[in-house]
Parts: structure tokens; C-alpha cells; sequence
């Protein structure tokens, strides 16, 4: 489902001596079906973006479309009920463990669909379908939340939000604190649910997950867009690097290309790709 | 010179199920160590049993040549500080200054020393500009900056990081990276203990101990844990960017050496 924001603004502590202006005039286009990293230095205005983009904060002029569904600074051209839009676009916090709450992970993955009006035994259904899809053992349904792991409780949490199927998928540093095997698999699911033709919006620091998983990638500085273009786009032709860190491939694709190496840089997107250029540059030469 | 001995220690949670099974290993002063295992390997535990908040079910940690015991264990925080993953987690002051003073105020530290002490240490981490600022104001990098000027300011021996840079964009991660290695050059017998999912960063360190399921796997300088590569991969554990675009290529039949992209780049061009 596309998104399109246009001349969004957003100021906390309106009219104080606090004033804050998170959000200055963005005005963007997210692809539908498109992976969109969304980066920036702490502060640069994220989660203030993707608040809005399922209603938990209003704009204070400008509006966001997410298909047909319209959220306005005008309470007359926003359409009505916010169930709608909450129901097309999910939202995982950073530290998701702590959104779980029910008495067992299956009642807690059931409970959107439940809140959203579906019967509570086609909700519980949906739930195991969900649970399955984020590889949580039959074992665990009748467990506590609180006594999963780290990795397995933010997994139970992406189940809740599939649950409710929702189009757009926001998931604000799914991967912080996580160890290098569950992280991986957890992005690999993401991919795997973007392939199903869902919208995913993933907020990182990591660069590297950028080059690796994005199609698009959006920098934001100071309540501002600077950038929305391809991930080999902001990494290997623009000079200015916005305070990011350079991915490790992007680094050695430079190294390279600095010494002669010419590689086709739209084939590669993770070490694999890389190796495969590299032997096919060198067979050229 | 060993500042810490671990003895055989084995610790659980519920005592059912051993977290730490005899484990035993020394940290030598001045040393930078880096603890590295996939989460539940029970890294975080042994930060924990080091500083006291948790006591071994067997075995035996010495620290500065004692035992820690519920008598000492006052004496051995004071020179064992520690740095949390979530910023949030640890502020407990109002205000910045409050917030070094904490530490302080609990030593008894004479009120008439606490501002140079409180300005000395604000100032080696950037900070002094934020003294009277109100913790929700700060970034991340920023509140893990104060928590290090707290740690700092009690002159501790060792300070063990837990995942400190996890939670932080990468240039409050540079940062503190910097501070730290600042802190190293300034005071070369201050030890590091670092627990971090971060393969580069561990990299850096003299010295890693690779956890697995609450035991220790590996014990060695980097350039000697490489060569355990195969067993780290199939822990799921990272190995470094160099290290994985090496064993790919060789795997494709391009023979390559050397620790740095450098090496690499030069003989991929030649």
C-alpha cells in the first residue's frame, strides 16, 4: 500500500518555551510493496514520522495518505474511524517485549484480531497461523510471554501485528540487542513478508541491514527529509554521508573500484553478490 | 598482574537449570576483553556476579586478591563500575550534575570536592555543557555519556561495559568508542570488560572470550580466535566483515591473506 505524505509538520510543546519542531514540512512517497529503511541521527524526527503514520499523532498541517485512507491537520478531510488505518498499518516499538501483556503468548498474539471484532475462535486460529509463520514452537502457546527469550518475545510480538494482517509493516530497531544469528533471521522474515507483497518500514542505525534488505532508504535530518533513493544510490555515488556510517560492503566496494576493480554495482546486494562480481570484474580484465 | 580470578563458578537462576558451569579465567590489569556469545550464553550474568548483584551457587570469584563476600562487596564496587545497555535504565539524578553526584554522595565524598570532581569528569566526556540539563532532554549517546563520567568519577579499576553502544545511532557509538579509547590511553592500567553482539568492535579488544551455553569456548587474543572461525559460524555467531569476505572468495577458488580490507584489495587488483 503506498504512502504519501505531503507538507507533514509537527511541533511538540506547541506555543511553550519548550517548542520542539520534530517534523518541518516533509513531504514523501513510500512505494507500495517497497522494503524502506528510514535512518537518521537520534532525534532527527523517526519516531515522530512513523507515530503519524498510524494515527498516534496528528499533524499539525499537512497530511498523509496510506491508500485511500487520509489523515489530516483538518479534522473534515480526515477520514473517519482510526481503526481503518491502524488495521492497513502495524506498528512494532523498539523493545516490542515490552508491548506483550496477556496471560499466555497465544492470547496475546489473538488479542488485535480480537480488539478489530474477528470471533475469538477464528482469532485464536489466526494467532497459531501467525505464531507458525514467526517459527514459535506449538510448546510455547500456552506459556507466559514473560518467559520467552529476547529473541522469541519480539517474535511474539511480530506475530501480533501479522495477526491483524495489516499492509504496511513499521518496525522502529527490531534488531537492537539481539545476537548476529536472530537478528539475521529476523530480518530474513521481513523479507520473507515483504515477497508476500506487503509494504515494509524498518527504522536502523545499521547501516549495513540498509544495504543488505533495502529497496528504498529515506535519511532524515533535523525534522527533514535529505534523502529518499536506493541504498547503493545514498552509499557508493553520493559524496556527502550524512553523519551515517559506510556499510562494510559499500567500503569495500570503493577500495576496489579505487583500485581498478569495476564492478557492476546493481547486482550486489549482500556478500554473496559481492564475490560473484568481484570473479566476473576479474575474468574481464 | 591478575585483578580477577574466576574460580569455578557455576550460578542459576532457579536451581534447576546451571546458567555458568564451571567456569574459571583470570582478567589481567590493563587489559581490554571482550565478551562475545549469542544471547542466553549467560554474559550478562557473569557482569552481574562480578559486581556483586548476583553470588555463584559454587566456585569462587577474587577480586584485588579477596574473595568477594557480602562484607566486601562495598569495597570491590567501588572499584568495579559498570555501564548498562538501555541509557534510560540508569539515569537516576534530576539533572545531570545530580547524576555524577550520586555516585559520589554514596562514597561520602566532601560536599566542598563534589563540583571539581563533577566538572572534571563532565568535561572528559563532553558533558559539561549539560550539567543542569534534565535527563529526558539528552540523546542517547549523550546519557550514556553521563553514566560513563559517573562510572568515571569513582575511579574504579575495571569498568564493564554491558552492551553500552547497542541502543545508540552510530555516531553516539563513535562517541563513546573515542571516550573509551581515551580513557584507555590516559589511564593505561584501567581495565575493560566489554559485552557486545558487535564483531568489529570485539575485534579491537586484546583479548575475547567466546560463551556458549554458559561455558567458555575460546580464550585468546583475536588473531588467535579467527582461526576458530568455522566453530564460531556454526554458533551463529558473526566473524568479522574481512574475515567472511576472505573464506568466500577462497571458497570460490580466489586464494587471498592478510587481517585488513587493504590486504584483500590490493591482491584481488593486481
Amino acid at each position: 500500500m503506498q504512502i504519501k505524505i505531503n507538507n507533514l509538520t509537527h511541533t511538540y510543546m506547541k506555543g511553550t518555551l519548550n517548542e520542539v519542531k520534530a517534523l518541518d514540512n516533509i513531504s514523501l512517497t513510500i512505494k507500495d510493496g517497497s522494503f524502506t529503511c528510514l535512518v537518521g541521527q537520534t532525534g532527527c524526527g523517526k519516531s515522530t514520522l512513523i507515530q503519524h503514520l498510524n494515527g498516534l499523532l496528528i499533524p499539525d498541517s499537512g497530511e498523509i495518505e496510506v491508500g485511500e485512507y487520509v489523515l489530516s491537520f483538518d479534522k473534515k478531510k480526515t477520514t473517519k474511524k482510526f481503526t481503518d488505518l491502524r488495521k492497513k498499518v502495524g506498528i512494532v516499538f523498539q523493545f516490542p517485549e515490552y508491548q506483550l501483556f496477556e496471560e499466555t503468548v497465544l492470547k496475546d498474539v489473538a488479542f488485535g484480531s480480537i480488539n478489530f471484532g474477528v470471533k475469538k475462535e477464528e482469532a485464536y486460529e489466526i494467532a497459531r497461523n501467525c505464531l507458525k509463520i514467526v517459527d514459535i514452537k506449538e510448546e510455547y502457546y500456552d506459556k507466559s510471554p514473560f518467559e520467552l527469550s529476547g529473541g522469541e518475545k519480539r517474535r511474539v510480538a511480530i506475530a501480533g501485528l501479522l495477526s491483524t494482517s495489516p499492509e504496511v509493516l513499521i518496525l522502529d530497531e527490531p534488531t537492537a540487542g539481539l545476537d548476529p544469528k536472530s537478528s539475521k533471521e529476523l530480518l530474513d522474515l521481513f523479507r520473507k513478508i515483504n515477497q508476500s507483497g506487503k509494504t515494509i518500514i524498518l527504522v536502523t542505525h545499521d547501516m549495513n541491514i540498509v544495504f543488505e534488505y533495502a529497496s528504498d532508504v529515506i535519511v532524515m535530518k533535523n525534522g527533514q527529509v535529505v534523502k529518499n533513493c536506493s541504498p547503493s544510490e545514498l552509499f557508493l555515488n553520493d559524496e556527502e554521508q550524512y553523519c551515517l556510517e559506510t556499510p562494510l560492503i559499500a567500503k569495500a566496494i570503493q577500495k576496489l573500484n579505487d583500485k581498478g576493480l569495476k564492478l557492476n554495482l546493481n547486482n550486489i546486494n549482500n556478500i554473496d553478490s559481492l564475490v560473484d562480481e568481484i570473479i566476473l570484474a576479474r575474468k574481464e580484465k | 598482574m591478575k585483578l580477577i580470578e574466576i574460580k569455578d563458578i557455576s550460578f542459576s537462576y532457579d536451581n534447576k537449570k546451571d546458567v555458568l558451569k564451571h567456569l574459571s579465567f583470570d582478567i589481567e590489569e590493563g587489559k581490554y576483553i571482550s565478551l562475545i556469545g549469542h544471547n542466553g550464553s549467560g554474559k550478562s550474568t557473569i557482569a552481574k556476579l562480578l559486581i556483586g548483584l548476583l553470588s555463584p551457587r559454587e566456585g569462587q570469584i577474587i577480586a584485588f586478591g579477596q574473595p568477594i563476600n557480602g562484607k566486601n562487596i562495598y569495597n570491590i564496587r567501588k572499584r568495579i563500575g559498570i555501564v548498562f545497555q538501555n541509557p534510560d535504565n540508569q539515569f537516576i539524578g534530576v539533572t545531570v550534575k545530580d547524576d555524577i553526584a550520586f555516585g559520589l554522595e554514596n562514597r561520602l565524598v566532601p560536599h566542598e570536592q563534589m563540583d571539581d570532581i563533577i566538572h572534571e569528569f563532565s568535561s572528559k566526556v563532553g558533558m559539561e555543557q549539560y550539567l543542569n540539563k534534565e535527563p529526558s532532554s539528552l540523546s542517547g549517546g549523550q546519557k550514556q555519556r553521563v553514566a560513563i563520567a559517573g562510572v568515571l568519577a569513582m575511579h574504579p579499576d575495571v569498568i564493564i561495559f554491558d552492551e553500552a553502544t547497542a541502543m545508540l545511532d552510530p555516531k553516539g557509538k563513535r562517541e563513546i568508542n573515542e571516550i573509551i579509547a581515551k580513557m584507555r590511553i590516559e589511564n593505561p592500567k584501567l581495565t575493560l570488560i566489554s559485552i557486545t553482539h558487535d564483531i568489529e568492535e570485539a575485534f579491537n579488544s586484546d583479548e575475547i572470550i567466546v560463551l556458549n551455553k554458559g561455558e567458555i569456548l575460546y580464550k585468546d587474543k583475536p588473531s588467535e580466535i579467527i582461526k576458530y572461525e568455522d566453530e564460531l559460524i556454526s554458533l551463529g555467531l558473526d566473524i568479522p566483515f574481512v574475515h567472511k569476505l576472505k573464506r568466500k572468495l577462497i571458497d570460490k577458488g580466489i586464494i587471498v591473506n592478510g587481517d585488513t580490507l587493504d590486504e584483500l584489495v590490493e591482491q584481488l587488483c593486481k
